[in-house]
């Protein structure tokens, strides 16, 4: 039988009070280990470490732990701790599933046992809070039952170092829960039972009231504590698939590697834990069913797994996902329809049936480099500055194109003409945009936009795929618009733009790219662009935002608000210094 | 009558404090942290020298172009605080660097 791991604790850590003067022989608690097999019989045995272990002898059948010696002040002082009226004994304990003579603690059975050691005696009768004689005062380990197990005492609920303090009273436990639940106490050994075995897919957690009653000759009084009990999971459904098991996928302008298309889904009941990382319960494993070497270059699966809630018992379970990954870069012009068989396989699942196919119907659609109009007219004006953008040109759907690249070259049509007029063509240049699939026609020589031969301006403009060199080309016609001059007219230099602070100034400068010649000024209401002063960055460490008027030199920039200005002694304010000395 | 004049030798150019608000700075973010803005103030005839003396005697003779009258010695930070990070009223984080005057000189 798969998934067997021995006997375990249903609670990993105990916690009790021992006091001075308790003698040998007095019982402390009693741990429990629940059956993983039928056939196990649980051994109890003490993991020998601290010093004070030989204080403590654990019946290893049992699993009660006993005092070996009576508790003396002198005891108290021999341990090596903190000055504190309450010292701390930590004991760890060892369950097998059979007699043994060599005791090695390693292994997940290991159980922490801790007792506040108080210099003080056991408090009497009287002294004692009836709450103290039912229930210990700190205990906060939860059990975890696994399930699909046998049935067997968790705990015992009586505090067997107060057993005798009130020999007059009679203590009796019940346990009590809102929805049916199976539990119980045998009123013989006082010991919580779990009465049936569990199912995790049903309830998660049980909600118990635990109720101990105290009758004296006069009183009977009921004191309440409340105990859940988190049920653990184990790999006992089957994977299944809800609505289809395929997914249709069209691939056309994403052609990237390690893009991902289409999603099926599996779902499994059980749960698949993340922490450890070598977990091995749930564990899938996928296997690509294609023989095609084609396929298995280009085709991967990517399987990721989340957890969900069910809506109506709020029972957690396991979704697993699944997509198509590209492998490589596709090229333009492949084109071809496969069918992907993907087997899913949960591998800890002890059943028959632990396998789902699933299927990807995948086509790969060629894309055409082409542009969509034969010919492209543009207006420029002559006033134009060096690097002002005439235009933008790409082929088409290019905004969707993803994993293929696109290069943009200019040529000029005729090259029978005179030199006068092969030289205007030198008024325009193209780039490629970065990141992006379209090429910018811009400004490259503003002399000649000036010049009366340069009319009309007629280029090809040639698109490349990188991968295949396929090409496609459009013509494009840029007329000039305004007076044409002599070039040397203007002979104010070009500056930038983003440096003039002043409206006036901005739009008086011949700034560079510049596509009426002239500076743009934008006025916004709150934000604009910016580096000294209010802002803020933008993903690309440009200037999201800035206070006031940005403008920048070639290396800084100054958002400032109009009103803070003149405050420093500027060119204007020493001149009226110098006036008046 | 010592101490005032220990004092008044060393009224030059020095550091001085402020406390304020973020949102004071002028610089348009909206916070209500608070700071200690540290800046630099003071005379700088101390440090004067035959540089600044002929300026200012081509100036006041008019000898100089009047556009070109260069500055005086300044009281100003040499070396500035650390870095200033708040967070606005949007819960957004700010640094605002070289904001505030660690030490001051005549430059």
């Amino acid at each position: 039988l798969e998934g067997v791991r021995g006997l375990y604790f249903p609670q990993n850590e105990y916690t009790e009070t021992v006091y001075v003067g308790q003698p040998a022989g007095t019982p402390i608690l009693q741990v429990h280990a629940m059956l993983d097999i039928d056939s196990e019989r649980p051994c109890f045995y003490l993991c020998r470490r601290p010093p004070y272990n030989s204080w403590f002898h654990l019946d290893v059948n049992t699993g009660i732990l006993f005092l070996n010696k009576t508790l003396e002040e002198r005891d108290f002082a021999l341990l090596n701790q903190n000055s504190w009226s309450v010292k701390k004994l930590v004991l760890r304990a060892i369950v097998l599933p059979d007699f043994s003579e060599n005791i090695q603690c390693v292994g997940r059975n290991i159980l922490r046992i801790t007792l506040d050691f108080d210099n003080a005696t056991l408090p009497q009768c009287a002294h004692t809070d009836l709450k103290e004689l039912c229930f210990p005062h700190r205990d906060t380990s939860i059990p975890h039952i696994t399930e699909n197990r046998f049935t067997g005492a968790i705990r015992q609920l009586r505090r067997l170092t107060r057993i005798n303090v009130c020999p007059n009273y009679t203590i009796s436990y019940n346990v009590e829960s809102e929805t049916p639940a199976p539990f119980a106490v045998n009123e013989n050994t006082t010991e919580l039972l779990v009465t049936a075995p569990l199912d995790r897919e049903e309830s998660e957690r049980y909600r118990l009231l635990l109720v101990c009653t105290v009758r004296t000759d006069t009183v009977i009084t009921k004191v309440e504590a409340s105990l859940d009990i988190f049920v653990n999971d184990e790999d006992d459904n089957a994977p299944y698939v809800n609505g289809t098991d395929t997914a249709d996928v069209i691939i056309r302008y994403n052609r990237k590697k390690g893009s991902t298309f289409g999603k099926v889904s599996v779902y499994d009941r059980d749960l698949t834990p993340i922490y450890p990382i070598d977990q091995t319960q749930n564990k899938y494993v996928g296997t690509l069913l294609s023989n095609d070497q084609w396929v298995k270059e280009t085709f991967d699966i990517k399987g990721t797994f989340t957890e969900k809630t069910t809506a109506p018992g709020h029972i957690r379970e396991t979704v697993h996902n699944y997509q198509l990954v590209l492998k490589r870069n596709l090229y333009v012009n492949e084109n071809r329809t496969v069918q992907l068989d993907y087997l899913v396989n949960d591998t800890t699942y002890p059943g028959l049936d632990g396998t789902v196919l699933l299927h990807f119907n995948i086509t790969i659609l060629p894309v055409h480099i082409h542009f969509s109009n034969i010919t492209h007219m543009y207006s420029l004006t002559r006033r134009a500055s060096v690097y002002a953008q005439v235009a933008r040109i790409y082929v088409e759907n290019c905004q969707q194109f993803d994993g293929l690249s696109v290069t943009y070259r200019l040529e000029v049509p005729d090259r029978n003409v005179s030199a006068d007029v092969q030289s205007c063509y030198t008024a325009i240049s193209i780039a490629q945009a970065p990141d992006e699939m379209w090429g910018v026609l811009y400004v490259n020589d503003s002399e000649a936009l000036h010049r009366r031969e340069c009319q009309d301006l007629q280029y090809i403009v040639v698109a490349k795929e990188e991968h295949t060199q396929l090409e496609a080309s459009t013509q494009i016609h840029i007329r000039l618009d305004g007076e044409a001059n002599k070039a040397s007219q203007e002979s104010q230099p070009f500056l930038s733009c983003a440096a003039n602070r002043w409206r006036g100034d901005c739009e008086s400068v011949r700034g560079l790219g510049a596509t009426t010649g002239r500076c743009q000024w934008r006025q916004g209401t709150e934000k604009e662009e910016p580096v000294i002063g209010g802002h803020e960055r933008g993903l690309r460490n440009e200037i999201q935002a800035g206070y006031g008027t940005c403008y920048c030199y070639p290396n800084n920039c100054f958002c400032e608000k109009e009103d803070v200005e003149e405050v420093l002694c500027n060119d204007m304010c020493k001149t009226i210094i110098a006036t008046a000395l | 009558g010592r101490m005032s004049r220990a004092n008044g030798r060393g009224q030059g150019c020095v550091l001085k404090q402020i406390h304020l608000n973020v949102s004071d700075l002028g610089l348009g973010y909206r916070s209500s942290e608070e700071m200690i803005f540290r800046y630099c103030s003071g005379p700088c005839r101390k440090s004067e020298t035959n540089y600044d003396k002929i300026l200012y005697n081509l100036a006041h003779s008019r000898k100089l172009p009047p556009k070109d009258t260069p500055q005086q010695a300044c009281c100003r930070p040499i070396a500035f605080d650390d870095d200033l990070s708040f967070l606005d009223d949007s819960l957004i984080y700010h640094t605002v660097r070289k904001h505030s005057a660690r030490r001051c000189g005549c430059v």
